[in-house]
């Protein structure tokens, strides 16, 4: 039995770097043997701000990996601090064509939830823009020479029904427009208007650019923790702890929301992970929440469909169809799964969903 | 547009076509002592105090990385 910790628990003690609660094992040095593996897993969970608090702090690290952590730490403040000139280019246009927007996630978290902004790496730029705009803040973006990862399924879909749309533009940099705030019945479940009529800003090369309130924040967090890939986002739970702990957040209201928004089983899965990943005090009231949250059948079985075998784009579908309100918005949002105009270009996860629709 | 390290800075310019510059050792502490208001004397005199070597030398260093920030409109003389 190795005496070293796994790369999976040691990227964990990484993540919970200076939150106060212990590391998994303080005592084991870092092994030189899965070291390339540790960094590897750090860049794609994009913790390199964390590991160079971790390898500072900890006295587990060589020299060698320290210097590395540092020199990894440089790279993503250098792409940090690039993105960020990019979104202040993007907002000054959507300014211009009066987008409202808010810059979710990255950036704004950076800023927002961390004691030092460079604890908190990232790799590309979200906004969250209005349905009936995202057509034209995509436009904007292909003039500059942007394009889109994925077409439109179908006319219209965009407006009502996507979880966004991601523009690459020249050079690489990835902007992801954001028309709610999960993929999937949560996502569609919720009014984005609503996310509008509330904000809190921040300062970024001496602009202020808007966000989400701290509640909100805090619920998107939560559904990026659980929602956006099979296994939970590291870094969206280390983002829940650090929401939770802020002194502007009130949990009522951000739970009231959850409530309206169907969505208090990923607050109570997300908060609970965080909890027991970061040692979140248990008297805490919104981890009291989490223990104790019971949920009803349709959230199980929606949450169900993100994850294992249930994790299909049929099961999805089915379950957004469900999460829209009357029969019209959900024949539509049926036909432009279903029926796509964008044939010769419909990604391989929507032939595979529909083919499964089809054959139930 | 920065970021503070551990032991050094990260700074973009002003638009997208200046690349970010990492400043280390002599450029992170002239950089956090732009914080606070001071002239070029102080800025030197605050640094004879954090590093040795000649006076002239800090100086020409503080100038020369001034006139950089300067040149990338991240700082501007009054």
């Amino acid at each position: 039995v190795s005496s070293h910790l796994s790369v999976v628990e040691r990227r964990n003690a990484v993540a919970s770097s200076g939150l106060g609660a212990a590391p998994v094992d303080p005592r084991s040095v870092l092994d030189p043997d899965r070291w390339p593996a540790l960094v590897d897993r750090i860049r794609a969970d994009r913790l390199e701000g964390l590991l160079s608090l971790y390898a500072t702090d900890s006295g587990v690290a060589t020299e060698r990996q320290l210097d590395q952590s540092r020199e990894l730490h440089t790279a993503a403040a250098l792409l940090a601090v690039h993105l960020e000139q990019r979104l202040l280019e993007v907002a000054a246009l959507f300014d211009e064509h009066a987008i409202d927007f808010r810059v979710l996630k990255g950036s704004a978290h950076a800023h927002l939830l961390y004691p030092e902004p460079a604890l908190r790496s990232f790799g590309d730029i979200d906004l969250l823009v209005r349905g009936d705009r995202i057509g034209e803040a995509v436009r904007l973006l292909t003039e500059l020479g942007g394009r889109r990862r994925f077409p439109e399924l179908r006319p219209g879909y965009d407006r009502r029904f996507t979880k966004g749309v991601a523009v690459v533009l020249p050079g690489g940099d990835e902007i992801d427009l954001h028309r709610t705030l999960a993929p999937g019945p949560f996502g569609l479940a919720l009014d984005p208007g609503e996310l509008f009529e509330r904000e809190q800003a921040f300062e970024l090369g001496g602009r202020c650019l808007p966000a989400m309130d701290p509640a909100d924040q805090l619920l998107h967090s939560c559904y990026h923790a659980a929602l956006g890939r099979a296994e939970p986002n590291i870094v969206a739970l280390r983002d829940v702890a650090q929401s939770v702990e802020r002194p502007g957040l009130h949990v009522g209201t951000a739970l009231e929301r959850a409530v309206r928004w169907r969505g208090r089983i990923v607050v109570a899965s997300s908060v609970a992970l965080a909890a027991g990943m970061f040692g979140l005090a248990a008297d805490m009231p919104i981890v009291e929440f989490a223990e104790r949250y019971r949920p009803d059948r349709t959230e199980t079985r929606w949450l169900a469909t993100y994850h294992g075998s249930a994790r299909t784009t049929a099961n999805q579908a089915l379950a957004s169809m469900q999460a829209l309100p009357g029969w019209r918005e959900r024949g539509a949002y049926a036909v432009a799964v279903a029926i796509p105009t964008t044939r010769g270009s419909i990604p391989h996860r929507w032939r595979r969903g529909i083919r499964q629709l089809g054959s139930r | 547009l920065w970021r503070r390290l551990t032991d050094r800075v990260v700074v973009a310019g002003s638009s997208i076509a200046m690349a970010p510059v990492v400043l280390n050792e002599t450029g992170a502490l002239v950089w956090d002592l732009l914080e606070r208001s001071l002239t070029l004397d102080e800025l030197v005199s605050e640094l004879r105090l954090l590093r040795d070597g000649p006076e002239s030398l800090i100086r020409d260093d503080v100038v020369d990385l001034l006139q950089q920030l300067c040149d990338r409109e991240v700082v501007v003389t009054p």
